[in-house]
């Protein structure tokens, strides 16, 4: 209980200066490391509000040194592709194991019952 | 302007293939989406007949019981006491035990076990002068294993439903911590049911006792005593199933 | 990319799947607690925030199948793309009701009780590792956690400043969000509630789901594999006649992207294969109003210089290419995984 409610403190604290943060990311941030923000209306800065407090470390980094990447050869989505694949050879072993522990291992609380003198 | 051989660009108008496909793609989720939602809607469990009449408080009359839970015996029979929300009534009646008392609250009722949800204004608790205290009468029937979940009484008596099972668990864990009586539902074969009141050994509360077994399916090792037509297990350990 | 970012780059397509993607959600919630509460009635009638709890949890996850299942449909069959175009709409609004879900069963089980409604329902649903006594909400929260990272950084510009590449990697996330969600459902209420239903639509979903991604994981490798080994320099690409007009074809040189060599009306271009929005096959694109165009959300680039139309900026790299005796032949060097 008592580590529950330090946990959400801190993220707590954590998404509180992200929304500080957040407000003035994408007032004046956003726009110094990406120029494509620029002139944004307010939907766009609104919609960018929750990443912004999410990841404001990583933001706050890119801000203090805004470094224009250009990137003319984008990389290849090779390894993405085999992780797929990869991956969803294992989801489903995952998902049957889980479904099965689950479903057999557990006793229904709610089922019948027998009374031992 | 969409490629003649069937390329499709989001912002061109679909070629025809793409729009094909799409409408069909639609219908069959329309179809998922009544079939499953309906489907899934109808296989839920039943959460059994409980009442929880909040439309009008009324008035009930008798000896007050301070332990192992507040209780009130009346003519009618045993009445369980809480408070309004997820709160046992403990200090709404401290100092009131073996005293004639007229309540004013909610009455839930499940299967014939029922229950005062004491009004939250200071009147709704007045002692009634003159009267005598009623004795307590206990019948033991000896030890015995029961296996069944262990529940809130509130919510289990009509305050949710359903009141149980491992959904409802985090609510009952949070009821039966402040103070609400916590209850054994014990599930025979032909459908029928049992319901203990849990209490220590010592027949005090066993709130802290239960807390982390609720909603689970367990088993109860005690002695069952019966007061006031209402059947006790006083716990002298419990094990998960 | 380029050109000013905007919440929404509306556009009919773009509308109308938002509109049936919202009627959708409304019909199942509505059937849902409709039959809910024609089943189940009087006394026996289940309170109605249970109802909009589960109608919404049941809904998420089928939303989430569905959102899951577009991916590996549009690589199967091309026709399933514009289901693949504003799949992230749907992602977003699979994250929305999943909240929705979340946030009612919180306040409805964790309030009323004087204690901070989320230490009750992540502290209170169980403390023990067997499946009855498993903390069951602990990981419906780790996934939607999960959804809410994707869906805040749905917008290019999270796209464009985390890379394709790392944003592609954050988002496969789901994937785990999806096992923990099958955690959350067989740990938590499917304890008490047993109808086979359950189990079935759970192993029919799983099934579905990793059959679509495993035939089109297959399909992709095989395709991978056959070029893979191409050595550096001037690679054979083909017969000319065998890239039909407006098409292309992929060529992949050892340590290096693969290359769309398109064939237009202005001659035969070799282009990187990778388009610079989100890493789309550009070699499965088509020529069309004269530029190269990205089979995902249509990013588009002149087939000479790589240049994609004003006002854009985007510039993917170019490669020499000659035709010999009827052959395609395209110089491909360095290394540009």
């Amino acid at each position: 209980m008592a580590g529950m409610d330090w946990f959400l403190a801190i993220l707590g604290g954590y998404l509180a200066i992200g929304a500080v943060f957040a407000v003035a990311f994408v007032t004046r941030g956003a726009e110094r490391i990406d120029a494509n923000a620029r002139g944004a209306g307010w939907g766009f800065r609104l919609m960018a509000v929750p990443g912004s407090a999410a990841l404001w470390p990583w933001l706050a980094m890119k801000w203090a040194r805004p470094r224009r990447v250009v990137t003319l050869t984008p990389r290849d989505t090779l390894a993405h592709r085999r992780v797929h694949l990869l991956a969803w050879c294992v989801i489903p072993l995952l998902v049957v194991a889980i479904v099965a522990w689950g479903w057999l291992g557990g006793v229904d609380p709610t089922g019948v019952g027998a009374v031992s003198p | 302007m969409s490629d003649e051989r069937g390329f499709y660009v989001g912002y061109l108008e679909a070629p025809p293939a793409h729009a094909r496909f799409v409408k069909r793609a639609i219908l069959v989720l329309m179809w998922l989406c009544v079939v499953g939602a309906g489907v899934s809607a109808w296989a839920m469990r039943h959460p059994g007949e409980a009442v929880w009449d909040t439309s009008t408080p009324r008035m009930f009359e008798g000896v007050l019981r301070e332990s192992p839970y507040p209780m009130l015996e009346t003519e009618e029979g045993v009445y369980l006491i809480v408070r309004i929300g997820k709160f046992g009534a403990q200090d709404r009646v401290a100092g009131l035990a073996d005293r004639w008392v007229r309540l004013e609250g909610y009455l839930l009722e499940r299967d014939g076990r029922r229950m005062i949800e004491l009004l939250d204004d200071a009147g709704a608790i007045d002692e009634v002068s003159g009267t005598p205290a009623g004795s307590e009468d206990r019948q033991d029937f000896g030890e015995v294993s029961l296996r069944g979940e262990i529940v809130d009484s509130k919510c289990y008596l009509g305050a949710m439903k359903p009141g149980d099972g491992k959904g409802h668990k985090p609510c009952a864990t949070l009821c039966v911590g402040n103070g609400i009586p916590p209850m054994l539902v014990v599930h025979h074969d032909g459908g029928g049911k049992d319901y203990y009141i849990l209490a220590t050994d010592a027949f005090g509360a066993a709130n802290e006792m239960v807390r982390e077994y609720l909603g689970e399916a367990v088993e109860v090792r005690g002695r069952v005593v019966e007061r006031g037509g209402v059947r006790f297990v006083r716990a002298l350990g419990i094990e998960r199933r | 990319m380029s050109a000013t970012y905007r919440a929404v780059n509306w556009n009919a397509h773009k509308k109308k799947y938002d509109l049936i993607a919202l009627a959708c959600v409304a019909l199942f919630v509505a059937v849902y607690v409709g039959v809910g509460s024609l089943v189940f009635r009087g006394n026996g009638a289940i309170s109605a925030p249970v109802l909009a709890i589960r109608a919404l949890g049941v809904c998420a996850v089928v939303m989430l199948h569905v959102v899951l299942m577009i991916g590996p449909m549009a690589r199967l069959t091309h026709l399933a793309a514009p289901l693949l175009y504003n799949r992230r709409h749907l992602g977003v609004m699979t994250f929305v009701v999943a909240l929705a879900h979340a946030a009612l069963a919180t306040l409805y089980y964790g309030s009323f009780g004087g204690a901070n409604p989320l230490t009750v329902v992540l502290t209170m649903s169980g403390s023990g590792a067997s499946p009855g006594a498993f903390p069951f909400v602990v990981p419906g929260a780790v996934a939607l956690m999960v959804l809410f990272l994707m869906a805040a950084t749905s917008h290019d510009f999270w796209l464009a400043n985390l890379g394709a590449w790392w944003w592609k990697w954050i988002h496969m996330g789901v994937y785990g969000a999806y096992v923990c969600i099958v955690g959350h459902l067989a740990l938590g209420v499917m304890q008490s509630e047993k109808s086979v239903v359950y189990l079935v639509m759970i192993l029919v979903g799983a099934g579905l789901l990793s059959g679509l991604h495993i035939a089109a994981g297959v399909r992709a490798w095989k395709r991978d594999a056959r070029t893979d080994d191409a050595v550096q320099g001037w690679i054979d690409a083909g017969a000319l006649d065998a890239i039909p007009m407006g098409c292309a074809i992929s060529v992949r040189a050892r340590g290096h992207a693969p290359v769309a060599v398109y064939r237009h009306e202005g001659g035969v271009s070799a282009i990187h294969g990778v388009c610079a929005h989100q890493g789309g096959p550009l070699a499965e694109g088509r020529v069309v109003g004269g530029c190269v165009t990205c089979p995902w959300h249509g990013y588009q680039y002149k087939p000479e210089d790589g240049c994609a139309p004003a006002p854009y900026d985007d510039k993917l790299a170019t490669h020499e290419v000659k035709v010999v005796d009827g052959r395609v032949m395209v110089r491909i060097e360095g290394d540009s995984r």
